[in-house]
């Protein structure tokens, strides 16, 4: 049985701007053509997953099967380097025309999901996953360094009214209180600066640890749609999967709202879901 | 000409082909993947073969284009061998894609496929386009149905072709895309980058030609004639890719 609507067509942009590597006009393509196979899905999954493991923001792979229409000569040239460059959420191809060195042409980006044959898969987030030895894991990470956040913060936020206070004193008081004012501040805000950057860190940390939680957990990556049924109100949520963070031991998922009929609306929507036990 | 030299014709040809890139009226002949040309030889074979049977006058011009005349009535005939998708509304695809990212077409533009078109070498006639057999040892079938096809045609004929024309010349275009593809091969140390630069700047060109050591370029206007000089390196891609060019620089 063969499959309809598997073969793409893009239009063709040029890539450099720059007048000095501009090319002839001959050797700018006008049509891209390439077929979306299950080889070509599963590529595009593997990748992906490589993404998501090894933090890449790109990865660019040599192709063969593509297909450049050039409609000022009405030909397809045939000695054109074609590549693949697959990102979380989308896919385009660039090229290079023999005797060119760098690529000069790229097609538009398209959004992976718009790729699929039939309706875009929802993936259903299922509370039960978190009761798992990996999710139980990866929860307890996530809270020892949620606590360890909390501490430097509450160190962070009780520095700050020690350097207002000591200002003040410096101010109102003509005498002298013998005390180096100046380099206790000094120090007081190194010590306060040093203490953010943790914070920071710990932070990335634990986005880190609940994206690896989502993926892990509910196979869920950036650019899926998903649906969550709340269990407090049981109100049907689906969105787009944008980005994920953990705070106060919530872990928020956000993303553009997927509406009744199927598409992406343009309101922000969001899933709670507590990790663990509330202290 | 037997078929072997004719053969070995067309793949020395192949080497200087990288000019159709830069071409704004490419020269037919073989626009194969590099994967395919090897078989398409074996293929071209067998139909020259079947021409040459039919007493065909075999010809293939320096930039790989093959013509063929025909013995009885010696009208000639251009045929090229593409690598192509079935897409005819290219077109109609560019004007949708204005308002769309992408279009998802049907299977019927499948794969890639071998097409064999043909043309005569006459004012206003169109290229016809065969789809290959998939049964790779029919060619020699289907030159003996372009052979007729071309006879019917020239039937309704009542003049001469004008196939008078050297078929080793190089047109304003061919050195246009010369200078376009020695620009991109020999790179902005060479005086080609800067010339092939203000080409593209040009409206139009009355007409240019490529002497020993000179590009001399005549705009529309008659007064506005450009001299470019260039050395050996040029001289060298010129001998290369134009075939009237005599090299001068020793």
């Amino acid at each position: 049985m063969t499959t309809k609507n598997n073969i793409i067509c893009l239009g063709v942009n040029e890539l450099y701007q720059d007048k000095d590597v501009q090319q002839p006009i001959t050797t700018q393509p006008s049509l891209c053509f390439f077929e979306f196979t299950e080889e070509l899905k599963d590529t595009i999954d593997k990748v992906k997953k490589l993404l998501f493991e090894q933090s890449f923001h790109e990865v660019t792979i040599q192709v063969f099967t593509v297909n450049w229409y050039f409609n000022l000569t009405n030909r397809y040239h045939h000695n054109v380097q074609s590549f693949l460059h697959i990102s979380q959420e989308s896919i385009y191809f660039s090229g290079i025309l023999s005797p060119y060195k760098k690529e000069h042409f790229s097609t538009a980006r398209i959004n992976i999901n718009q790729l699929s044959f039939n309706q875009i898969p929802i993936k259903e987030i299922d509370l039960n996953q978190l009761t798992i030895p990996l999710a139980i894991g990866l929860i307890n990470k996530i809270q020892n360094l949620s606590k360890l956040h909390l501490e430097q913060e509450e160190l962070y936020y009780g520095i700050d009214p020690i350097i207002t206070e000591l200002r003040e004193l410096d101010k109102k008081t003509a005498l002298d209180i013998h005390l180096d004012s100046e380099s206790q501040l000094d120090f007081l805000n190194k010590k306060a600066n040093e203490i953010y950057s943790k914070m920071e860190k710990i932070e990335g940390e634990v986005n880190l640890l609940a994206s690896q939680l989502v993926y892990q957990i509910f196979g869920i990556m950036k650019g899926d749609w998903i649906s969550y049924v709340d269990p407090i109100n049981d109100m049907l949520i689906q969105l787009q999967f944008e980005q994920c963070n953990v705070y106060n031991g919530i872990l928020n998922i956000t993303g553009p709202v997927v509406t009744k009929a199927g598409v992406l609306g343009k309101r922000e929507q969001y899933i709670n879901i507590k990790l663990g036990e509330s202290d | 000409m037997n078929i072997t030299k004719i053969i070995s014709a067309v793949r020395k040809a192949r080497k200087v082909r990288d000019l159709n890139n830069f071409h704004r009226i490419p020269r037919s002949g073989i626009n194969v993947k590099n994967e395919e040309f090897n078989g398409v030889l074996l293929l071209l074979k067998s139909m020259l073969k079947q021409f040459k049977t039919e007493k065909c006058h075999i010809e293939i011009s320096f930039y790989g284009e093959i013509f063929i005349t025909l013995n009885e009535s010696g009208h000639r005939f251009e045929l090229s061998i593409a690598n192509r998708p079935n897409i005819k509304n290219a077109k109609e695809l560019l004007k949708k894609l204005e308002t769309n990212n992408f279009i998802k077409l049907d299977n019927d533009y499948s794969k890639n496929s071998l097409t064999i078109s043909i043309r005569t070498i006459r004012k206003r006639s169109e290229w016809k386009h065969f789809q290959a057999p998939e049964n790779n040892n029919d060619w020699s079938i289907m030159a003996g149905r372009i052979l007729k096809e071309v006879k019917l045609r020239v039937r309704y004929y009542n003049n001469d072709d004008y196939n008078h024309f050297p078929i080793n010349d190089s047109s304003k275009e061919d050195k246009i895309a010369a200078i376009h593809l020695g620009a991109a091969l020999l790179g902005q140390s060479s005086m080609l980058f800067h010339v092939s630069k203000s080409l593209r700047k040009m409206i139009y060109i009355e007409s240019l030609s490529i002497t020993k050591n000179c590009v001399v370029i005549k705009e529309s206007d008659v007064w506005k004639e450009s001299n470019h000089y260039f050395g050996k390196k040029e001289d060298a891609f010129f001998d290369k890719y134009l075939p009237e060019y005599v090299a001068g620089n020793d």
